[in-house]
């Protein structure tokens, strides 16, 4: 099986096998543009992954190598996020820095796959949380003035019963 | 609120819940990264999988939020309303032309439900366009595009879909609230707009989809028959109009202008067949819009005119001021020229003053001569008078 290798910013070299690197368009787009079958010894940079992030998102790879291809994106209008498999979930029981690292190299390198499942996690995350629920959670700051948050507020009392 | 929430999304499953627990546990030990520096289309990426009623809610929790969510919520209002509106074209294009034949058609169910969803987007997008357009703003009523949704994926995976009025009865109450709590409680506290034609949009089916409406609804309570050939039918019209939303934009508006040319012409022998209550609001609301609109344009031309009027007084205004300024200045001038003068007049005046007093001085002093010689006077005027008495004493003796 051929391999090549893939440095992440912080300069560690990993070696991974050509199907597992193909799985981010990134790469794929590299390599098939460059006509990169098999090792040359000159490893691939990756800027913007560290090594933490890279093995993680190098171990999740290699565990979906074999998956069928995701259908063209069609369906988005269906927003299933209960259809992660467990080894997925297993996988992101990670803390909230690394899982956002991880969308971002997702992201980068183009892996749709992993792409979908971390923003699903974060989604999960996110759902039915009141707005002072998601605002702790992710420590972000109300930063509107009263008059703003009251506009909003009224807004969102349409469809209140009275 | 929040239990209504949560039970709206029961099917989270449990390794989910106990995972996003313990992430929730984790974000307490802070780590450098913040959801918000994401960059616009991650946060997009993950929202998409987040109810719009729960995005239009969570646009409370700060300004990025509110700005996310806001795009996302007028973005999916506005394909959603593109996406019905050739879907329904693309269905129409496939019926009959004669109502009555159109009603016993295999897709006349799906027909109903996806103009009424067309019609239901098009009275919202009456209402709010004009203040998204102006950013005053959002499409916030994110639990109508989740109802639409619904409705949509209904149509897709049901074969024999139910009536019409039962299946978009939510969305028409939905609707109906969002647009009457904008009307009273939002719109008033909104800037006003003035009413240009930039914000009457072209509906190009709006008449046609009011005629055939009604038709519509009037044949819900017709059987129809050939249920088994619908879903082949469905299936690529789904297709058909999905992939023309992204591909061949340009064709499908050619299409569509020409099934606005053919269908105006039946929907204006038609148009006066029976009424209910969509046409009639939809009507009022037109012909308020135009009358507030003809309303509006009078007042802005009355201000407009009494506006120059008084830009031309308050040139006018100006002028005479300048005239008054130049006036003054003039006095102004003249008062120092008094004012000089009667400085000059202040000082003559302490020169004669001084005058005098000197003269009044050298005045005494030759008085108090004269008293000395006085006596001297008296006397010889004694004499004076002596002598006639002494002559008289003469003449007497």
């Amino acid at each position: 099986m051929p391999n090549i290798k893939l440095q992440s910013s912080d300069g560690e070299i990993f070696e991974v096998d050509v199907e597992v690197a193909r799985m981010s368009n990134t790469l794929r787009t590299m390599l098939d543009d460059l006509g990169i079958e098999e090792d040359d010894g000159e490893p691939i940079p990756v800027q913007n992954v560290n090594s933490a992030i890279l093995r993680k998102v190098i171990q999740w790879a290699t565990y979906h190598k074999n998956d069928p291809p995701t259908p063209e994106d069609d369906d988005a209008r269906e927003k299933r996020t209960d259809d992660i498999s467990s080894w997925d979930a297993d996988f992101l029981k990670v803390d909230q820095g690394t899982l956002f690292e991880i969308i971002l190299a997702a992201n980068y390198l183009d892996i749709k796959g992993l792409l979908d499942v971390t923003c699903k996690t974060v989604a999960n995350m996110i759902r039915g949380k009141t707005p002072e629920e998601i605002r702790k959670t992710f420590n972000i700051k109300n930063d509107f003035t009263p008059q703003e948050e009251e506009q909003i507020r009224r807004e969102n009392e349409w469809c209140e019963e009275k | 609120m929040d239990q209504k929430r949560s039970t709206s999304s029961p099917s989270i499953s449990k390794e989910f819940e106990s995972s996003s627990s313990s992430s929730l546990e984790m974000s307490i030990q802070l780590t450098d990264r913040n959801l918000l520096d994401f960059p616009n289309e991650i946060l997009h990426e993950i929202f998409k999988f987040i109810s719009f009623e729960q995005i239009s809610k969570m646009r409370i929790v700060c300004h990025r939020f509110n700005r996310v969510c806001s795009d996302l919520l007028n973005k999916e209002f506005n394909s959603l309303l593109n996406f019905t509106q050739q879907f329904f074209q693309t269905v129409k294009s496939q019926m009959p032309r004669r109502e009555s034949a159109r009603r016993k058609h295999a897709l006349a169910r799906e027909y109903d439900i996806i103009e009424t969803l067309n019609m239901r987007l098009t009275l919202l997008q009456m209402t709010f366009s004009k203040h998204i357009k102006r950013k005053q703003c959002c499409f916030f009523p994110g639990e109508i595009i989740d109802e639409v949704y619904r409705i949509l994926n209904y149509i897709k995976h049901t074969p024999v879909v139910n009536r019409a009025y039962k299946v978009t009865d939510e969305l028409f109450d939905l609707s109906t609230m969002a647009m009457e709590y904008f009307k009273e409680f939002i719109e008033p506290k909104l800037p006003d707009v003035n009413y240009l034609i930039l914000d009457y949009e072209p509906y190009p089916n709006l008449s046609s989809s009011l005629s055939s409406l009604e038709k519509g609804i009037s044949s819900n309570n017709n059987c129809y028959n050939g249920n088994s050939s619908k879903a082949t039918r469905l299936k690529p019209i789904f297709e058909s109009s999905m992939g023309n939303n992204s591909n061949n934009r340009n064709k499908q508006a050619i299409d569509n202008s020409k099934l606005i040319r053919l269908s105006d012409d039946k929907s204006k022998k038609e148009s006066f067949v029976s009424l209910d209550s969509f046409v009639k609001s939809a009507t009022i609301r037109l012909k308020r819009l135009e009358k507030s609109n003809t309303e509006h344009n009078k007042m802005s031309r009355t201000i407009k005119s009494s506006m120059e009027s008084s830009k031309r007084k308050f040139c006018e205004y100006q002028k005479q001021l300048r005239k008054h300024q130049t006036h003054l200045d003039e006095l102004d001038r003249k008062l120092e020229g008094f004012n000089s003068k009667f400085n000059q007049i202040l000082e003559d005046l302490s020169k004669i003053k001084e005058i005098i007093q000197k003269q009044t001085t050298s005045s005494f002093n030759e008085a108090s001569t004269q008293t000395d010689e006085q006596p001297v006077i008296g006397d010889s005027l004694d004499c004076d008078i002596q002598q006639p008495r002494r002559k008289r004493q003469k003449i007497s003796d």
